[in-house]
């Protein structure tokens, strides 16, 4: 009932156009995780959806209703900031229920409403307190409380657990899934952070500069990505990439290496995407062949940096111990199903 | 040792801080304490402005005192109460004045639109204008005869005779507190303006997007959160009102219908050559103050000075 569907929706700041024409359809009740660089549009697509800025052309669709110049109280949506943005002033019970007072509901009924959510979140002991008094986390909670107390159909989060600690955000991020199958309400959600895209993504949407990359399921966008934009910046660490040549029997490495390659391969520029993963030690001769230059120690796995042929290095990630030392000469065997091509303009093959 | 060690460092920052301090108790002692001091002594004597050398110690005559089954002195004259009643409305009513519009304005200046820097430093004019030239501007601009006002309003058929602004004495309080609002708003707008930039604007996002309405939002939400603001203002400008002396001495002299505390002591003093009474009035005008400020303190204790909680 609330999908979203945005129509080659475009919008601009004077003279400069930050968002280049999105065209997108978000089902009802689906998570959908938009996530790109500093800078490339999360934020405005997601102020444009909630209606504080307003669209230069395009049209913003929610629930089957065409709201691009409804205001954003009447389009259904609540939003979730990544300052919280509560009212300092108030108490906790006052900023849950001071949205709500429009909405003509009896006293009683709201005061049942504020409370039942605050039960929900776990804030029921902090009804009284100030902002000031609460921490991050808990602030985090109102905000939320104060945005599922309306009843919206779809939830706009800003980069919401962005002020937490690791540890707090991991647990909140959780809490964020569970309340998602709980409310079977349509989410948006912006981040910059990956593992709170991936995990929490039915859909990602990666934005680059204002226009839409890719869209699809988190494996999907993380083992097939439509271009180099993709691949790169999806995954930590980054994808290795590598300039190859056609070469007998597959694609020649820098190095000297040889990885076969099924499929019709373009001449010009080629480059090979291998993620650290899918690189482990060669019992013989390997693709890749270098020196380790650093070892990156992560308890459980480590990242060994490798220097190969013509000044390229290649990450991957090491699970037996005991690791191998900088300095040491190693060679490396690929997936050749997990490698992935791009061509000269950096689209895949 | 290393306690000793501290001992001796906080007491050399305490040194340093009344080395610091020294110079501006000096100029404060000079400036305030001294002139104070003297007008307390000479309020206690029958000096005269000419021969302040000759003057004889007379105790509280010139504030209070009973000859003959008759009450004397300045607490007992209906003139000082009159500047009293006078000083009080004139007070109350611009300060109130000035703040609602002030905020009004403030709120408009605080809008996104076009020429706001041009409007920011138009608004200021009033308030940079010399006292005494604003009001003998506005002195001439309320003339009966041939003031702009009056001309204005008769044309306009709102007033069927020409008014004597400053002359009637019905009239004349609230032609200089009006000038005075016109004067001052812009400081009490300024000031507004800073506490509204300073103001969470993620605050006012989330209640658009929760369709508060804005009226509501400015009574719930930005009055309370410039209200420090606000009360700083309103003592500001009450006790500045409470000595009001430039603008109604140059718009209606010593007229008994805009009679204030401040015009009133100098009335005394130079027109009278009291200076012993003179004095008197202004040591009242000065506890009376005095007391208005102690009040205001006491009033907005933990407001302004940070609550502590
Ligand atoms: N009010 C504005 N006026 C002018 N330019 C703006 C405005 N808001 C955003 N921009 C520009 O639009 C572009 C996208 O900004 P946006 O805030 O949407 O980025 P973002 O993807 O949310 O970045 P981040 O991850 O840093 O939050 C930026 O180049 C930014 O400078
Ligand atoms: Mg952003």
């Amino acid at each position: 009932m609330a999908e979203v569907k945005l129509v080659g929706l475009r919008k601009s700041f004077g003279r400069t156009e930050v968002i280049h024409g999105v065209d997108l359809r978000i089902e009802d009740g689906e998570f959908v995780v938009f996530v790109g660089p500093s800078g490339c549009g999360k934020s405005t697509l997601l102020r444009l959806i909630s209606g504080l800025e307003e669209a230069t052309a395009g049209e913003i669709w929610i629930g089957g209703r065409e709201v691009s110049q409804v205001p954003p109280a009447r389009r259904g949506v609540s939003m979730v900031f990544q300052s919280y943005a509560l009212y300092p002033h108030m108490n906790v019970y006052r900023n849950i229920a001071f949205g709500l007072s429009l909405a003509g509901a009896s006293r009683a009924d709201m005061e049942a409403r504020v409370r039942a959510v605050a039960e929900k979140l776990q804030i029921s002991e902090l009804l009284e307190r100030r902002p000031r008094e609460l921490s991050g986390g808990q602030r985090q909670r109102v905000a939320i409380a104060r945005a599922i107390v309306r009843e919206p159909q779809v939830f706009l989060f800003d980069e919401p657990l962005s002020n937490l600690d690791a540890g707090l955000r991991a647990d909140t991020r959780v809490e964020i899934a569970r309340m998602h199958d709980e409310l079977q309400a349509t989410m948006i959600y912006v981040t910059h952070d990956q593992v709170e895209a991936m995990t929490l993504a039915d859909r990602m949407v990666l934005l680059n500069d204002g226009r839409v990359e890719q869209i699809g399921p988190p494996a999907e966008l993380y083992r097939q990505p439509r271009n180099l934009f993709v691949a790169g910046f999806l995954g930590s660490p980054r994808m290795n990439l590598l300039e190859v040549q056609r070469g007998e029997g597959g694609l020649l490495l820098p190095g000297g290496g040889v990885i076969a390659h099924r499929g019709e391969v373009p001449g010009g520029r080629l480059t090979l995407g291998l993620r650290s993963e899918d690189l482990h030690p060669a019992s013989g001769e390997g693709v890749v062949r270098g020196e380790v230059t650093l070892v990156e120690e992560l308890g459980e796995t480590r990242l060994v940096h490798l220097r190969i042929g013509d000044g390229q290095s290649v990450i991957f990630r090491h699970r037996e111990l005991p690791g191998p030392r900088p300095g040491e000469q190693i060679a490396l065997d690929a997936d050749p199903d997990r490698a992935l091509l791009f061509d000269g303009n950096g689209e895949r093959l | 040792m290393a306690a000793a060690a501290h001992d001796s460092l906080t007491r050399a920052r305490v040194r340093t801080a009344w080395l610091f301090l020294a110079p501006m108790l000096l100029v404060l002692a000079i400036v305030a304490l001294w002139p104070l001091a003297r007008t307390l002594l000479l309020s206690l004597t029958d000096a005269s402005l000419g021969n302040a050398g000759a003057a004889r110690f007379v105790g509280f005559e010139n504030y209070l005192v009973k000859e003959d089954g008759v009450w004397y002195g300045l607490l007992a004259d209906p003139l000082w109460w009159l500047a009293l009643r006078n000083t009080l409305t004139f007070a109350f009513v611009s300060v109130a004045a000035e703040v609602v519009l002030g905020t009004l304005i403030a709120l408009i200046l605080n809008a996104r639109f076009r020429f706001r820097g041009m409007m920011r430093a138009a608004v200021l004019v009033p308030w940079a204008i010399p006292t005494v030239v604003s009001a003998k501007m506005w002195a001439w601009m309320l003339h009966d005869q041939f003031g702009i006002v009056n001309d204005l309003l008769l044309r306009l058929g709102l007033i069927g005779a020409p008014l004597a602004w400053l002359a009637n004495a019905d009239l004349a309080l609230w032609s200089v507190i009006a000038v005075d609002v016109w004067k001052t708003t812009p400081f009490v707008a300024l000031l507004v303006l800073a506490a509204l930039q300073m103001l969470p604007e993620d605050c006012y996002e989330a209640a658009r997007v929760d369709g508060i309405h804005p009226v509501k939002v400015f009574f719930f939400v930005t009055l309370p959160l410039i209200r420090p603001a606000l009360i700083v203002a309103v003592i500001f400008r009450f006790l500045d009102a409470m000595r009001v002396f430039d603008l109604v001495y140059v718009m209606t002299g010593n007229a008994d219908a805009t009679l204030t505390l401040s015009v009133h002591a100098r009335q005394i003093l130079v027109d009278f050559q009291d200076a012993g009474s003179g004095s008197a009035a202004s040591v009242l005008l000065f506890v009376v103050i005095a007391l208005l400020s102690v009040l205001c303190l006491l009033a907005m204790r933990g407001e302004v000075l940070g609550r502590r909680q």
